[in-house]
């Protein structure tokens, strides 16, 4: 098959397409059980909204607390002799607690828009609540952790984490292989969205067959996706002139 | 990766740490543990800044390995 490409490409090709064909004959056959499927978890997951946004959330913000504590710790247990191998340890064990933050960041103003979606007032005044108090505490996640690598590197980190500018001061403070392990982490998050965007209007195609959604997930990839890609090509651009 | 380094070596000679050794070169003390691991190959700048520092060559410092 090595020697052959093109017998694997039709190979792929069928199998595929047997598989869709299959599928979208046993969706078919089940199209109102489907649909029904579809409106019943509509209907549970609108009266269940709040308690699954702060159940979630603070299960996230609980998590990336206690990796700020446990960090702090590290930090306090510092000697001359153990320095090098307890700053390695901060800064690969930062990552877990930080990942917690942003995605309890991202389920905040997604149970939040949920709750708006359903417009049941009770519903969207505690998630309006629970998003306050959770993006307070996220916040301050994220400020401990850039005080605890200015900790770090006193001399080279003096940026501001609660200021506008910090992303930019941020970077203009990196040096050479913190730039590196940014742009290289920037990269590879271009070509994961890349797949994202492409899986999420697939997703959505397969959606829209059973239940209506509309058009504005449609319009709404197809802005991030124009965004995504141009702001990557336009910032190749004035790189390489 | 071909790009054998000795930094670790010449760095306790010192009695540096890290930071320290970041200081120095005015790099970050994540920079020095990059390159040490074998995680970051330096540029030529940043390898002549550290040669001068540790009192050697680059080529002391750091060995390319040709692969097979």
């Amino acid at each position: 098959m090595k020697k052959h490409p093109i017998i694997k490409y039709i190979l792929i090709l069928v199998i595929s397409g047997s598989c869709g064909a299959l599928a979208s004959s046993i969706i078919m056959n089940f199209e109102d059980g489907v649909v029904g499927a579809i409106n019943s978890f509509s209907d549970w997951f609108g009266s269940v909204t709040p308690a699954l946004h702060i159940s979630i959330c603070l299960f996230l913000s609980l998590m990336s607390v206690y990796s700020i504590y446990k960090l702090k710790k590290l930090l306090n247990s510092i000697t001359p002799e153990n320095e090098d191998a307890i700053y390695d340890q901060i800064e690969n064990q930062s990552n877990p607690g930080m990942m917690c933050s942003v995605l309890c960041t991202i389920c905040n103003f997604f149970f939040l828009g949920a709750s708006t979606a359903y417009m049941i007032p009770k519903n969207i005044f505690i998630s309006a609540a629970a998003t306050l108090v959770f993006l307070s505490i996220n916040t301050w996640v994220e400020v401990s952790q850039v005080n605890l690598i200015k900790k770090i590197n006193p001399k080279f980190r003096n940026a501001d984490p609660m200021s506008m500018r910090f992303m930019k001061d941020w970077e203009k403070e990196s040096d050479e292989a913190e730039t590196f392990e940014m742009y290289r982490a920037g990269y590879q998050s271009y070509k994961n969205l890349r797949y994202v965007f492409l899986i999420a209007f697939a997703i959505c195609c397969m959606i829209q067959i059973f239940y209506p959604i509309g058009l504005a997930p449609f319009i709404l990839i197809a802005i991030f996706w124009g965004v995504h890609s141009l702001s990557y090509l336009s910032a190749c651009g004035k790189k390489s002139k | 990766m071909p790009l054998i380094n000795h930094l670790k070596e010449y760095r306790a000679r010192f009695h540096l740490s890290q930071t320290d050794l970041g200081n120095l070169v005015g790099v970050s003390r994540q920079t020095i543990s990059l390159i040490e691991r074998g995680d970051y190959n330096p540029s030529v700048t940043l390898a002549l800044k550290i040669a001068k520092v540790l009192e050697a060559t680059v080529e002391e410092l750091f060995s390319y390995l040709e692969e097979q």
